[in-house]
């Protein structure tokens, strides 16, 4: 099937017999990522159920459009929140060392945009060429130039740190003319 | 250029204090250096695995989500999905229970062969030991691209309960890795080597690994199965009180324990 908004229309309309098969269908998976990634049952469950909540108001109010099939888009739904609740901690302890607690709604509704502006990021990522792709997936993951005058042959760490530098300006450039860049960065 | 250099070393927390200082007091007060640095921030942690970028600001977009969300149909949306979860765990534990019903079939099997005294310890034991366990949980090296062979054949063997073969493989793999520790672990204690299966928990709690927790989860299993309910207690209690891995599994389990 083509049509990835089935699933999205799906949870608008609260079909139960389509919501228990995309559990049938996509639980396990993710359960098996929060669980070899520090996780419990727990865990898997509540992000899979903000993962759902999260696509069917984003379509609620933008009827956006999924690239690539439902499945593999759910997947990448629910290890980014759960990407998210690992740093969580980073963010939400206070100067007094409290955690602040914030209403469900409002933190589904945070991550519909952080989930857009990663996509954002992304897809502007997979535009650029394939050389600076490659340095600045290595750049992100936090490569050492070292490492990556190795890996490239290139001549010295400095010639690395120019292609790093001329290939996040492209990136930035594709970034800035998109017109989603406006209401997803945060200046 | 040099800007450039300036924000990835404060990103990655390579500034001095005086440099770091400095670099704050520039973001208060130069809002094209703030912007750049923004997006930078942004990039450096999406792009990155291991870390997120949050989403800071109660705009008017993430207010009308909110609004949304609190409308009638996601609630229920919401009660739908809290039931489906439900439902597709009661069906997951009908099947576990289906797998628990195989092993207790086995173990009265061993129980008819002469084994009658300690029938109800040793297979409440054994029974508990296999529920917790969780097999099918375990994660798999099928999916890992190197050193694909001998791993792959280990767990193969492990898989058709062939415990000696797939030890001798464990054994004669070198690299740290948590999960092959645990795959070792565990035959051992399949094969009754109780002792090797302790030492092999043991040095995985005592390695740097990032699954050196689990260790105590499966030491604390180990113990059960070799019937020493005492130890396994004990082990359960710390796992409970320093929130180790499976730490509300613990609890559940402590409290099936029979003395």
């Amino acid at each position: 099937m083509t049509d990835n908004s089935y699933y999205l229309k799906a949870l608008l309309n609260n079909d139960a017999k389509i919501i228990n098969s995309i559990y049938k269908n996509n639980f396990y998976k993710v359960k098996s990522f929060v669980l070899k990634n520090k996780g419990q049952q727990q865990d898997a469950e509540d992000i899979f159920q903000k993962a759902l909540l999260q696509l069917a108001v984003r379509y609620k109010k933008e009827k956006f459009v999924i690239k690539t099939s439902f499945e593999p888009y759910l997947f990448t739904v629910c290890k980014n929140l759960w990407r998210r609740e690992l740093n969580k901690s980073k963010i939400e302890v206070t100067k007094e060392g409290l955690i602040e607690l914030r209403d469900d709604n409002e933190d589904i509704a945070l991550a519909v945009l952080e989930q857009k502006r990663w996509e954002l990021f992304n897809e502007s990522l997979e535009l650029i060429s394939e050389n600076c792709k490659k340095i600045l997936k290595l750049f992100f993951a936090k490569t050492s130039y070292a490492e990556m005058v190795e890996i490239f042959n290139y001549n010295s760490e400095t010639v690395v740190r120019q292609r790093v530098f001329k290939c996040k300006n492209s990136l930035k450039e594709l970034i800035k003319k998109d017109k989603r860049f406006q209401s997803l960065t945060e200046l | 250029m040099e800007d450039d250099i300036l924000i990835d070393n404060y990103l990655e927390g390579l500034l001095s204090k005086n440099e770091e200082k400095s670099f704050l007091e520039r973001l208060k007060s130069n809002e094209e250096f703030k912007y750049k640095f923004k997006l930078e921030e942004q990039l450096f942690n999406a792009l990155d695995e291991n870390s997120w970028s949050f989403f800071k600001n109660k705009n008017v977009e993430v207010n009308e989500y909110i609004h949304l969300l609190e409308q009638n149909d996601l609630q229920n949306l919401k009660k739908t999905l809290v039931d489906a979860n439900s439902k597709f765990k009661a069906k997951n534990n009908n099947s576990k229970r289906k797998k628990l019903l195989y092993y207790l079939a086995a173990a009265s099997i061993v129980v008819f062969l002469g084994f009658q005294f300690f029938f109800n310890k040793t297979v409440s034991n054994q029974e508990l030991y296999y529920d917790y366990l969780a097999l099918n949980d375990l994660p798999s090296f099928v999916s890992r691209s190197d050193e694909v062979t001998q791993l792959t054949e280990g767990q193969g063997f492990f898989e058709d309960k062939k415990y000696t073969e797939a030890l001798d493989i464990f054994k004669s793999l070198k690299q740290q890795d948590g999960t092959l520790e645990i795959y070792k672990g565990i035959t051992q204690a399949e094969l009754g080597h109780y002792n090797d299966a302790k030492e092999t928990f043991n040095n995985l709690i005592n390695s740097n690994l990032l699954d050196a927790e689990k260790g105590f989860w499966y030491k604390a299993l180990t113990y059960i199965k070799a019937d020493k309910v005492e130890a396994a207690k004990a082990i359960l209690a710390e796992i409970i009180s320093r929130k180790l891995y499976n730490h509300s599994e613990a609890k559940e389990l402590l409290e099936k324990i029979k003395d």
